[in-house]
């Protein structure tokens, strides 16, 4: 039995490779880490995933942490939900086709792309929307809505916006839906079990990966296993280059799909085809968005699609191809191929009336150490620590090993460090 | 009636420029970071925000100067802006949603909707305005927790 809750984090610290350099405290948005005994240190309750630190780090102190491809467990069927991100990794003269055949290669039986569920959940977000907007009670708990899509946006809400847990949307992201959907297809075509049916996601970053592996707000993801993106891009490569004319024979009947799968920031808002919308990507730009929808500036807005990653999930840091070419990449892809057909509003309404869309646990906030327990306390504190933060240099240098000075007089105040540990303190003796 | 009595726990003082648009906000964002560092409820935080920022920029379109104090005791968050300006002939009207002394310039800017003074007493637990024509304004906004 355990008292306190354990989160498990999508990266790690490598021993020996950190030359305190800090990239990463500047980095971080919720203050996760420490440079301690010139180590990096990372923060459990307050880590959100982001990867921010491993796109910092210039010394690979900091790693992912995500199952290998080669360990596909035990499962009869194998279920890939490839991200639509690592279709653009690769050149033109790569097609889709090549890239399944290249999948089923390297042992998976199947190939799940998530457009369908993109495509459904838009019109089912577009009924909520409606739904909200009809109910004026409890409109300002919940208007505007945040995208769910995005783990680190979910977590950075659970740990820094605890206010606005209430925003998030209640839907399983489309990924999720996807798997699901699958597993009982497979399982129904074979007269199979469930748990024989094994879904793997192809991960653009390290959110993605742990929200398979710890969901934020229920116990068990539909996805039995995350891979890295790229860990898993040089042994495609492989197999797709050891691809014979007679396999190509097998998949020219093969129409594959490309279409809107939320791969750039912007197409999620806009296959709602609302106006009152906001897309906002990176993480410092999250956090604007976030403090302003706190200060209740954004209720005019409906809708806003956050990502962690610039440009959203074609800027993951688990991606290979440089953002920008893999950007237009997808734009290429999806004017080349057909896109799929639309399905039945009214079906989607009876899917979005019978809770298909909706994640089966409530999200809550994570609780982190706060400095006091009761207001006159907080403001001691607060006051204390002004005082010391007035006699440290206030440049912010992180040579500490704190990401600020105000962070450090905090950690120094509950003696969690020494004040000896600033360079530049020196004691005021006059 | 709320009361200003108990031990101030926190106390800070502002100036405020009569039509400097460029640091419009700034008051009212540096009271909204220091409640909401110390833990405050954030609807709590919001509407202490949403208020000084309304009498901010009210000193900033129609007075000279105004002196901003915040205060927090155990029961209160107290925020007062005393301005020197044109004062308000008829503060009745001047609280109806929608009565409006903005110029064109202002409006052009966004502002001068005539939501300000109600946008005040809406977020407020109490607001009170004392004000003499060609002298200036006192508006008292007090929030309880």
């Amino acid at each position: 039995m355990t008292s306190q809750r354990r989160y498990y984090h999508a990266v790690e610290t490598v021993p020996g490779n950190c030359d305190a350099c800090m990239h990463c405290l500047r980095t971080c948005p919720t203050a996760a880490l420490r440079i301690r005994d010139s180590e990096p240190k990372i923060i459990e309750k307050r880590c959100v995933d982001c990867g921010a630190c491993l796109s910092a780090c210039p010394r690979k102190a900091i790693r992912p942490v995500v199952d290998t491809f080669k360990d596909t467990g035990p499962f009869t069927y194998k279920v890939v939900v490839p991200s639509p991100v690592l279709y653009a990794q690769f050149g033109l003269d790569v097609s889709l086709q090549e890239i399944h055949l290249g999948l089923k290669k390297l042992g998976f039986d199947y190939i799940y792309d998530v457009f369908g569920a993109c495509l459904i959940e838009a019109m089912a977000l577009r009924e909520h929307l409606e739904q909200l907007r009809t109910t004026k009670k409890g409109r300002k708990q919940t208007m505007p809505l945040i995208s769910s899509m995005c783990p680190a946006v979910v977590r950075l809400v659970q740990v820094k916006y605890p206010t606005l847990v209430s925003h998030v949307l209640p839907f399983e992201p489309p990924r999720e839906l996807t798997a699901r959907e699958a597993k009982i297809k497979v399982a129904r075509e074979h007269d199979a079990d469930m748990r024989e049916v094994g879904a793997f996601y192809i991960s653009p970053c390290p959110a993605k990966s742990i929200s398979v592996l710890q969901p934020a707000e229920k116990e068990r993801s539909f996805l039995d296993r995350s891979i890295a993106l790229s860990d898993i891009y040089m042994p495609l490569r492989k197999a797709i280059s050891e691809i014979t004319p007679e396999e190509i024979e097998t998949i020219n009947g093969e129409k594959p799909v490309f279409e809107s799968g939320w791969e750039r920031t912007g197409l999620m808002s806009r296959s709602l085809n609302i106006k009152n919308w906001i897309a906002v990507s990176g993480m410092p730009h999250v956090v604007g968005i976030l403090d302003d929808i706190e200060e209740g500036k954004l209720e005019s807005v409906a809708f806003v699609e956050a990502n962690a990653c610039i440009e959203g999930c074609v800027g993951g840091s688990l991606c290979v191809e440089n953002i920008y070419v893999a950007r237009s990449k997808t734009l290429i892809l999806e004017s080349e191929h057909e896109p799929i057909d639309r399905p039945d509003p009214n079906w989607v309404r009876q899917l979005y009336d019978s809770g298909y869309f909706f994640m089966e646990g409530e999200l809550r906030p994570r609780t982190v150490a706060k400095g006091a327990d009761s207001i006159p306390d907080a403001i001691l504190f607060m006051k204390k620590r002004d005082e010391l933060v007035q006699t440290l240099p206030g440049l912010d240098c992180c040579s500490c090993g704190f990401p600020s000075c105000e962070i450090f007089a905090e950690e120094v105040l509950r003696k969690v460090v020494g004040i000896d540990a600033c360079p530049y303190f020196q004691q005021d003796n006059s | 009636m709320t009361e200003r009595n108990g031990s101030i726990l926190l106390c800070a003082e502002y100036d405020v420029h009569g039509g400097d648009f460029n640091r419009a906000g700034e008051v009212s964002t540096d009271i909204k970071a220091r409640l909401k560092k110390i833990g405050f409820d954030p609807g709590l935080v919001r509407r202490v925000a949403i208020a000084s920022f309304e009498a901010e920029m009210n000193v900033i379109m129609h007075a000279r100067r105004a002196d901003v104090r915040l205060e927090v005791t155990p029961e209160l968050i107290y925020v007062e802006f005393k301005d020197e300006g044109q004062g308000i002939p008829d503060i009745d009207l001047a609280m109806q949603e929608g009565y409006s002394t903005s110029t064109p310039e202002m409006r052009r800017l966004g502002y001068g909707a005539g939501i300000g003074l109600p946008t005040i007493k809406r977020n407020a637990s109490q607001l009170e305005i004392d004000s003499k024509v060609a002298e200036g304004t006192v508006v008292k906004i007090y929030f309880t927790p």
